[in-house]
């Protein structure tokens, strides 16, 4: 496990390679429609990370104790991380059908699906940025408070640039988390194989696409295997990419003196 | 609130504070006098609000603390337009877990010194910290997680000076040091104290005897802390004249 990852650039690299040869023999297979279904899917799940963040950040921040609230609004924060929790994430797409689709009215389109997957992002989220701000909010946040560093400036400018590798992962983990969940999705964002023109267009997403191709459409195995390959492929390089950037950039900075001008005289 | 004429010039005047942890009395000091300039040290038990004390007193206490009572920095009593600025050091070296720079420019940004400026200001807190010659040039890209903890508290206090502070608040800076450096901590606090009020939390009575000009030695009663005696050190430390801090003394001196 040391050696794996210590060497992960390389297991990245050779995979990725393997998926390009792989393609460039005939052996990897995808058809022209695949396109909207890539957009879709890139669409539908980066935006719902980018609004699940900064909501799911500032209630990890009350629950970490960064912001002074009242007891009754921690619990508030709590009880709603607990109840989205607890709910299976076909129960979100569900409520997300009903609330988005119908009574919203914004029928079965990318704005349902990023809604309904910032439901299921949402306490997961919330999780995870507590785990990162928990240690954090005692020693650091009274240092931050003697040096006129308020909460927010605390959250949104120091936790970010000491702890990036962290919060890019975890941004991450919630992108791959949407990729994944295609249960929630699968009720609110319809299954048009069209390139989406506006959030308020169907779309079909990759994992229900990848479910289609294999149980509905003859001959769409060797296409289905071809896009499950690329999506286990592209996962692995999502997660670790950004904790390799960053030791790429903090090994380079520590190499590189600031100001160059003195060591030069 | 009628403002108690001053007894001191300059400096801050504490009268009639009382602090309460969870709406209970933890701290009463019925009059402390923190001169302009000089080190004073604050002794006493474990547990009698001593860093609870310092907390209040920069402003960076937690929802539970809350106090009553006045506090009058140079003539003015505090209040939102406060115009006294407060640096802390902790008993554990707290900085940014990035680089020496990145943590002396938080200070520098905040009180808004031009950029072109930001280089001189580092290398000379960093020259009165005695870290200039032990890092060299390396201290710009040096991770403060690498220091040693002598260096790190040196640090502290070096961005402590950027924030340009009337009054330094070290909360036991030494306790977690070996002597050598506890050595240029005390010299650094002393070189200070000649410019800058400093108030100086310690266990050590023979450090507030070394570098202390004030002390103020804090005793329990019914609970809470308060605050017995403070005056001239020699005085405090050698002819106390309350029985508490005579008791207090006597026990930690043997």
């Amino acid at each position: 496990m040391k050696l794996l990852s210590r060497h992960i650039f390389i297991v990245l690299y050779a995979l990725l390679t393997i998926s390009l040869v792989l393609t460039f023999t005939g052996k990897l297979v995808f058809s022209r429609t695949t396109a909207g279904v890539f957009v879709g899917t890139l669409i539908a799940t980066v935006g719902a990370t980018i609004v699940a963040t900064v909501p799911a950040y500032l209630l990890a921040g009350i629950l970490a104790g960064v912001f002074r609230v009242p007891a009754w609004v921690e619990r508030f924060a709590l009880m709603i991380c607990y109840v989205l929790a607890g709910m299976p994430s076909i129960i979100l797409g569900v409520i997300g059908f009903i609330v988005f689709c119908h009574w919203l009215g914004f029928g079965w389109s990318l704005l349902s699906a990023i809604l309904t997957l910032v439901l299921v992002l949402f306490p997961n989220l919330i999780a995870a940025f507590v785990q990162l701000l928990k240690p954090i909010s005692g020693r650091y946040q009274e240092l931050a408070r003697s040096l006129s560093i308020g909460p927010l400036e605390f959250m949104f400018r120091s936790v970010p640039r000491y702890k990036a590798a962290e919060m890019g992962e975890l941004l991450i983990f919630g992108w791959t988390r949407a990729l994944g969940d295609t249960a929630a999705v699968m009720l609110t964002c319809g299954t048009l194989l069209d390139m989406p023109k506006s959030v308020f267009d169907s779309v079909r997403l990759l994992n229900y696409h990848i479910y289609l191709l294999a149980m509905e459409v003859p001959g769409g195995m060797r296409e289905a295997r071809s896009l499950s390959f690329l999506v286990i492929v592209g996962l692995f390089v999502l997660l670790f990419a950004p904790r390799l950037i960053f030791n790429l950039w903090t090994s380079a900075r520590q190499r590189v003196p600031f100001n160059t001008e003195e060591v030069n005289a | 609130m009628k403002i108690v004429p001053l007894t001191i010039s300059k400096g801050i005047e504490i009268r009639n504070f009382e602090i309460y942890i969870d709406a209970r009395k933890r701290v009463a000091i019925d009059h402390l006098a923190i001169p302009e300039r000089g080190v004073i040290a604050v002794l006493g038990a474990s547990g009698c609000g001593k860093s609870t004390f310092l907390r209040v007193l920069a402003n960076i206490h937690g929802p539970t603390i809350t106090y009553n009572g006045q506090i009058v920095e140079h003539g003015h009593l505090r209040g939102d337009t406060a115009h006294l600025k407060y640096a802390m050091v902790w008993q554990v070296p707290t900085v940014f877990p990035c680089g020496i720079y990145d943590n002396l420019k938080i200070p520098l940004r905040k009180r808004k010194v031009p950029r072109h400026e930001w280089q001189a200001a580092m290398k000379e807190v960093l020259e009165r910290t005695g870290l200039a010659p032990e890092l060299g040039s390396a201290w710009r890209w040096t991770n403060s997680t690498k220091l040693s903890g002598g260096q790190r508290q040196r640090l502290c206090i070096a961005v402590g000076l950027l924030m340009d502070s009337d009054v330094l608040l070290l909360d036991e800076p030494t306790s977690a040091l070996d002597p050598i450096a506890t050595e240029k901590v005390e010299q650094i606090i002393l070189d200070l104290g000649r410019e800058r009020s400093v108030v100086l939390v310690t266990h050590s009575i023979g450090q507030a005897r070394r570098i202390s000009n004030v002390a103020a030695v804090f005793c329990m009663k019914d609970g809470y802390g308060y605050l017995c005696e403070n005056g001239p050190t020699a005085r405090v430390l050698y002819e106390p004249v309350a029985e508490a801090s005579r008791r207090f003394l006597r026990m930690e001196i043997g």
